[in-house]
């Protein structure tokens, strides 16, 4: 055990500082432990929440949406997703269809209700944009003009553009209102190769091209 | 196996230390795979996940060949095209992505969903049920652990689960169904007037200046390609069989080196006395063995009749002696060369001299011939013709080279190689390159003559292969360069032309004139309308297609509508569009099939927006180059 002078002057100078701020390094080595285990907590709740939602959400897309045992099985089990898993993915298209189903059975309420949740809340953009043309779809069926063009008026995701301009012209022609020019910015927008190209191109020649 | 897996999955320190495991492991494994797969490049890259690559692609698109193949489908051939392997590329790329957003959006399935649609594959079953053994027998040959697997299926799973749900959630609004509905079944009653072109025919004039400065003005449209007259030498085998001869014996000869072929089907039937050597022996114990075989020679051919008696008494042969030296029959190639040479050159019942094989002296009787060989008589055009070619291709050979050099060195004129090897020159007309390359069905001849060297220094072209065994040489006799035809010859065409185009201008004149009276309400013009017809998208009631495409574009906000079209070739056409039906078809089921594929584009629509929305939120950059053709090259 012969240590020589230097190292027993490191050995010192160590516990010295262990002792000053000992401490704080063990509480900052039990923070970054912690925040590790609370973040790998975090992941593996939103993964169970995932999994739970994800059968519930697997129930509901075999439902059919037009009759009236399966309409209230789809009430149920949308409104546990949206209040017990709304942070997951899950919630917003339980939200749009429970949406459809209401408004299969005419119950335009509780179906804006829906649609205006998944809009706020919906985590994937493509279904946000959905909420938003069936929002804009149904005001259009109560000749809610005006309303309809204000909610097509929100932020959506690029690809829908072809079917936000096709519903906007729609909205227009139902008003009596010049709609070639929102149809001809459908067409720029829609899949050309799909098969609802070819019904806003007949709806805007109907209108004289 | 599968509660394992579950146990495992289920445990909360496990689910830890898979997390920590995997992570890093996909990071590197995707690194690695990407070296390893070294230079083969990204078809498509996708932001935030890794590249479809080149060898994914062909993997791809060899399942996809296999499977159409085995559908019984013949025509692949639209996936070499671009468009094929773009569509290819579009479905591993909506895969792809919508993989990426289940991992961003946290999508999943459930172990006990993943185990039900596993248990339920019709491949893992064994008389109705989930068979372990099959599953584990599959999975290995497909060298997938069941952990690997099950990883395989729930993503496939997740990804279906999040593409088929979400063109479900799509409502078509009433009214935009009838909106799209009444624009398809509109019914539209409508006439028409035609302006035709060739109506005012007799009303035009077109004098020699117009045509003459449309001559002038588009010579270059009328330019002939630039002509020559050629002389030619040919020098091929063909032409040089006249200048050879074949000898009669020549022909025998080939008959007889050829025997096994035109003789085949041929049978002879023969008897022998064999005198043996015995093995080892030398020429003096040979020269024994041949005396006493010239005796036995003398006594048959003193009583030829008793040669099968002969055969028991001399014979050595142990296999024929005792059945009088019968040998049955045989065909050519069965006996020792000089046996049989004697044989077939026999007749029947003849008696051979002494024949010397390795075995012995061989006295030998033909007894019998029997199927056919084609005789010498019979097939002497055929193989004078053969020996004729032969001879000719020999010459031609020997010749050729000799041909290639003269041409060249006295390229001045053919007449000297011409002479010298007998041979004849042509010489053709006006022709063009096209021509000639169609005449010599060579392009590199006619490229050759068009070359300064011939063209302008009068030489001949060197030596040019245009067939099998074939040489040509050529020179211009006579040249004409690229120009227009003469106002003369183009004069009728140009007239005709520039009347058609005036009346086709003086018909949509007065067409635009009547359809300005129309459309300011002055209907009092007298036009030849056709009687009105009711018509809608599909029923056109005989009315032609650019009618049809223009009836339904016209604007019907007042009624009655015109519109006018022009058509510089056949003049103009008014439609006038009487009435508009809005009211949609009477027919249910009609409509009712018209609704659902209404709804059905609708929500098709929905999924490409999808697709199209997370497309542009992953940057995907497609390489297009590579699908253009030649990427097999990199597999």
């Amino acid at each position: 055990m012969a240590y020589d002078l230097e190292e027993q002057e490191q050995l010192e100078t160590l516990k010295a500082w262990w002792k000053r701020y000992g401490n704080y390094a063990s509480a900052a080595l039990a923070i970054v432990v912690v925040a590790i285990l609370a973040y790998q907590a975090w992941n593996y709740y939103q993964f169970k929440q995932s999994v739970q939602a994800s059968e519930r959400f697997e129930k509901l897309t075999h439902l059919g949406y037009e009759d009236d045992k399966d309409l209230k099985e789809i009430k149920v089990i949308s409104a546990d997703l949206m209040e017990n898993f709304s942070s997951t993915a899950y919630a917003g298209r339980a939200a749009v269809a429970v949406a459809k189903a209401n408004l299969a059975a005419k119950d335009t309420k509780s179906a804006e209700a829906q649609l205006k949740w998944a809009i706020d809340h919906a985590k994937e953009t493509s279904v946000r944009s959905i909420a938003i043309l069936q929002l804009a779809g149904m005001q259009l069926e109560q000749k809610a003009y005006d309303a309809a063009l204000k909610t097509l008026q929100e932020k959506h995701d690029d690809g829908f553009d072809g079917l936000f301009f096709d519903l906007r012209g729609d909205i227009y022609l139902a008003q009596g209102k010049e709609a070639k020019a929102a149809y001809k910015s459908a067409l720029e927008k829609l899949d050309i190769s799909g098969r609802y190209y070819r019904y806003t191109t007949i709806k805007l020649e109907s209108l004289g091209g | 196996m599968l509660d394992f897996v579950r146990k495992i999955t289920h445990g909360w320190v496990a689910k830890l230390i898979l997390t920590l495991v995997t992570v890093p492991f996909v990071l590197f494994g995707i690194e690695a795979y990407l070296k390893n797969v070294g230079n083969s490049a990204s078809v498509a890259d996708v932001s935030g996940t890794a590249p479809i690559t080149v060898q994914e692609y062909n993997v791809a698109l060899q399942n996809l060949r296999n499977e159409l193949q085995k559908q019984g489908q013949k025509d692949l051939a639209f996936l070499d095209s671009y468009g094929g392997r773009r569509a290819l590329l579009d479905r591993l790329l909506s895969t792809r992505l919508l993989a990426v957003e289940a991992r961003d959006q946290k999508f999943t399935v459930s172990d006990a969903f993943l185990r039900d649609f596993i248990v339920n594959l019709p491949e893992f079953q064994e008389g109705g049920k989930f068979s372990q053994t099959t599953y584990d027998k599959l999975l290995a040959a497909n060298q997938l652990t069941p952990s690997q697997f099950e990883q395989k299926i729930r993503g496939e799973l997740i990804t279906q689960q999040i593409r088929d749900s979400f063109p479900t959630m799509v409502t078509a609004s009433a009214k935009s169904t009838e909106l799209a509905l009444q624009a398809e079944f509109q019914q539209r009653e409508v006439t028409v007037v035609e302006f035709k072109a060739k109506d005012y025919l007799d009303q035009v004039q077109v004098s020699e200046d117009e045509s003459k400065a449309f001559y002038e003005k588009n010579k270059a449209k009328f330019n002939v390609p630039a002509q020559v007259k050629l002389e030619f030498l040919t020098f091929s085998a063909t032409n040089l069989i006249p200048k050879v001869q074949v000898t009669d014996e020549e022909m025998k000869r080939f008959y007889t080196d050829n025997a096994d072929k035109f003789q085949n089907g041929e049978q002879r039937h023969a008897s022998h006395i064999l005198l043996s050597f015995t093995p080892g022996s030398d020429d003096k114990a040979k020269q024994e063995v041949k005396k006493k075989a010239e005796q036995v020679l003398a006594e048959v051919k003193k009583n030829p009749a008793k040669f099968a008696d002969l055969a028991k008494k001399y014979s050595q042969d142990p296999g024929s002696a005792q059945k009088g030296g019968d040998l049955g029959s045989f065909g050519r190639g069965m006996m020792v060369k000089p046996f049989e040479e004697a044989v077939f050159s026999m007749k029947p019942g003849q008696i051979s001299e002494l024949v010397q094989s390795d075995f012995g002296y061989h006295i030998i009787k033909l007894m019998d011939v029997s199927g056919q060989g084609q005789s010498f008589d019979s097939l002497k055009p055929q193989i004078r013709a053969e020996l004729l070619f032969q001879k000719a291709l020999a010459k031609f050979s020997e010749d050729a080279e000799n041909f290639s050099n003269m041409v060249y060195e006295q390229s001045g004129s053919l007449k000297p190689t011409a002479d010298k090897l007998g041979l004849q020159t042509q010489s053709t007309d006006w022709i063009s390159f096209q021509d000639g390359a169609k005449l010599f069905k060579n392009e590199k001849l006619m490229s050759l003559v068009f070359s300064d060297e011939v063209l302008k220094d009068k030489r001949n072209t060197e030596a040019v292969e245009v067939g099998q065994n074939t040489l040509v040489s050529a020179r211009v006799v006579d040249y004409k360069p690229s120009a227009p035809k003469a106002f003369a010859d183009v004069k009728d065409s140009i007239e005709q032309y520039l009347k058609l185009q005036k009346a086709g201008k003086l018909a949509i004149t007065k067409g635009k004139a009547s359809m300005a009276k129309l459309t300011a309400g002055d209907q009092s013009e007298k036009l030849d309308w056709i009687p009105n017809v009711t018509i809608d998208r599909k029923n056109a009631q005989g009315l032609t297609d650019l009618t049809m495409r223009n009836a339904f574009a016209v604007d019907t906000s007042k009624l009655p509508a015109y519109k006018g079209v022009e058509d510089a070739q056949k003049g103009y056409l008014i439609i006038k569009v009487v009435a508009v039906n809005d009211q949609l078809t009477d027919d249910e089921t009609a409509k009712q099939a018209a609704v659902k594929a209404y709804r059905a584009a609708l929500a098709e629509e929905y999924s490409n927006a999808y697709i199209a929305s997370l497309t542009a939120k992953n940057k995907v950059k497609v390489n297009d180059k590579l699908l253009m053709s030649g990427n097999e090259a990199q597999q």
